[in-house]
């Protein structure tokens, strides 16, 4: 089956005053159809600037300087912004973290939804956009959507801007979607309600979701695979059960060290050590090397991606060749 | 409820009235000079009939005496006489609101006109030569002071190039029968091209030495406040839908960004339906402060009180009409 997002040799770069800033440096990824694709990582890690890359919103000065984005066979990433734009809304959606400085505050939701299907999918009249819109509010479980259509985002609660949110993203039924970090500005009570209701569109709509988040917990629920991010590069990536069971790259294995367990009240929580690295003059050497606990002179050299199993690869020296010398950082 | 709030906002407007009317009464009392000199001049009149006249006037009573009956009479919509003019100075004030009010028109329309597109470009385009040249010109703007600028206009435009009339409002000959006193608008109503192409070319000069200062304030306003706009998230999440460009900026960029123009717009525009005493005079435009600044000298009490009490009305009142206008460009706001 072949992906239906393809990122190759990605790199995306913020020239700054204090020097340039490799929010995106050589990262590929691979989406497939119809799959729930989990992204982890810090702040600053670039996983959303990776997929801003993708929807071609990086803001200057900040831009994409290398690499490719195929999207069902079509280039995105080449000399012409058009080619991205075209897709975005219709093809590509996405959802931010926050819906409450997301919506524009000074338009209905009713019409923010309208403008989405106006641009791209006009239908036969204004009569059936309205009620489409209707119906994508309704989808996303808006009680009384007739009432609530003429509402400004700010009589709407956290909860239900975010399903709104999600309505006015997915009115022209994207293939795609990005969820950039859905969940981090709810209670938690609301998160998963959140989550369980991406998951019923993706199953309704057919969709590929992306889900950008820095929760495994999250990940572990609802993504059939996961790609770990760290310093603008991916550095592990493969079937979720298989990543979170074998972690092979040690940035992965101390994230899951650092999340909290309620089954296991008595485990400790390791945090891992030291700071992620300033993005400005990296050097060639293994990124995570300064924080990492089994650094070794093979460390100070770039390291490529190494399968470790089938579609599971990780970007460590040690990746394959004895899963236990990654196992060694966990606590006896 | 609503209607509620907007009588509890004219309620508030009383003490502040109330207040304009002691401060103004207190400075015309005791700015030196005697109305009654000056009116009887150089004629030769006895202490008698100086005395009469001052009786005539009111003068002979005690100030507090004055004051209340200035505002007891005033709540009945009654200002009093005009010493000068002799008529009511209701009448005065109503024969010279209208050259103000066109001005004031005429120049915020210029500084809108000027000073929107010009913020959105500038915030646009940051940083580039444009985004520079309208600093350094909304800098000038801002700094040059009227009297100057309006006296530079005068004289390349009317004295050397004789492109534009000095001063007026319109040609005499050309003059309309009045319906609002805006002659722009009175000469259209009349269907007199040729009276709107005289009265616009009298307005242009005077409105542009206002419109160029208001626009100056106006575009680092709108610019500031763009740039603001077009870093928040719903812009990225409204560029994400894949709208167009045009869209983007006017409807959610502009639209938000609006929000503190439109504050400052409504002060500016309260300042200048007030007149503007330099512009007036320079330009000899007949308006509101010309009268009152008249007034002054002549020791007029009644029209100086009164002029100076319908600038607060009006000043008042726009601010009132903003914030009405306010709630309605956003919605998180309820008055």
């Amino acid at each position: 089956m072949s992906a239906l997002l393809t990122i190759r040799g990605l790199a995306t770069h913020f020239p700054t005053q204090l020097g340039l800033v490799k929010a995106v440096d050589g990262v590929d990824l691979d989406v497939m159809p119809g799959e729930c694709l989990g992204v982890v990582g810090e702040s600053g890690s670039g996983k959303s600037v990776t997929f801003l890359s993708v929807l071609g919103l990086v803001r200057a000065p900040g831009r994409v300087v290398a690499g490719s984005i195929r999207f069902d066979g079509q280039e995105l990433a080449g000399p012409d912004p058009r080619a991205a734009r075209a897709l975005r809304g219709r093809a590509i959606a996405v959802t931010l973290q926050d819906a409450g400085t997301a919506l524009n505050p000074s338009m209905t939701v009713g019409n923010q939804i309208l403008e989405s299907l106006g641009a791209h999918d006009p239908g036969p009249s204004a009569a059936d956009r309205r009620r489409r819109a209707l119906d994508m509010l309704r989808l996303v479980g808006i009680p009384e959507p007739e009432t609530r259509f003429e509402d400004f985002p700010h009589q709407f609660s956290g909860g239900m801007r975010q399903r709104v949110m999600l309505a006015i993203a997915l009115a022209c039924r994207p293939r795609l979607l990005i969820a950039d970090e859905p969940t981090s500005a709810l209670d938690v009570t609301i998160q998963a309600q959140v989550l369980d209701l991406l998951a019923e569109l993706r199953a309704r709509l057919g969709m590929t979701v992306v889900l950008i988040t820095h929760d495994l917990g999250v990940v572990a629920e609802h993504c059939d695979r996961v790609a770990v991010m760290y310093a603008g590069q991916v550095v592990e990536c493969g079937p979720t059960r298989q990543v979170i069971d074998l972690p092979s790259h040690p940035y992965t294995r101390g994230l899951l060290d650092s999340t909290p367990d309620l089954s296991r009240l008595d485990r400790k929580l390791r945090p891992i050590e030291g700071q992620v690295p300033e993005l400005i003059a990296l050097g060639a050497h293994c990124r995570f090397r300064d924080r990492c606990g089994l650094a070794e002179p093979r460390c100070d050299s770039a390291v490529a991606m190494r399968a470790v199993d089938e579609g599971h690869s990780a970007r460590c020296v040690r990746a394959g060749e004895d899963q236990r010398s990654v196992r060694a950082g966990e606590t006896p | 409820m609503r209607f509620g709030v907007v009588l509890e906002r004219l309620a508030q407007l009383i003490p502040v009235l109330f207040g304009v009317c002691l401060v103004v009464f207190l400075m015309v009392t005791l700015t030196p000079g005697d109305p009654v000199e000056i009116m009887l001049g150089n004629e030769r009149s006895t202490p008698e009939q100086a005395e009469e006249l001052r009786r005539q006037m009111g003068l002979h009573l005690p100030p507090h005496e004055r004051f209340f009956a200035f505002i007891g009479n005033a709540v009945t919509g009654d200002f009093g006489r005009s010493f000068f003019h002799r008529r009511p100075v209701i009448e005065v004030i109503a024969e010279r609101l209208p050259a103000t009010l066109e001005l004031t028109i005429v120049a915020m329309t210029i500084a809108l006109g000027l000073a929107i597109p010009l913020g959105i470009l500038a915030a646009l385009k940051r940083g580039s030569w444009l985004d520079r040249v309208a600093t350094m010109v909304s800098l000038a703007g801002v700094s040059m002071p009227g009297f100057w600028f309006g006296i530079m206009l005068i004289m390349l435009f009317a004295v050397h190039l004789g492109w534009m009339p000095v001063s007026g409002r319109v040609d005499y000959a050309l003059e309309v029968p009045r319906l609002t006193g805006m002659i722009l608008f009175d000469s259209l109503a009349h269907g007199r091209f040729d009276t709107f192409r005289d009265a616009l070319h009298h307005i242009l000069m005077p409105a542009l030495t206002l419109g160029l200062a208001m626009s100056a304030l106006l575009m680092r306003v709108t610019r500031a406040s763009m740039i603001e706009v077009l870093q928040q998230d719903y812009i990225l999440f409204a560029e994400a839908k894949g709208i167009g460009r045009a869209r983007l900026i006017l409807r959610h960029g502009l639209r938000n960004a609006l929000i503190p123009t439109v504050t400052v717009a409504a002060l500016e525009t309260g300042y200048l339906l007030g007149g503007n005493t330099i512009v007036e005079t320079v330009f000899g435009w007949p308006g509101l402060a010309r009268v009152i600044v008249e007034g002054i000298f002549s020791r007029d009490y009644p029209l100086v009180q009164a002029g100076v009490l319908v600038i607060a009305l009006i000043y008042v009142g726009v601010n009132f009409v903003a914030d009405l206008l306010y709630t309605l460009i956003n919605p998180r706001v309820k008055l």
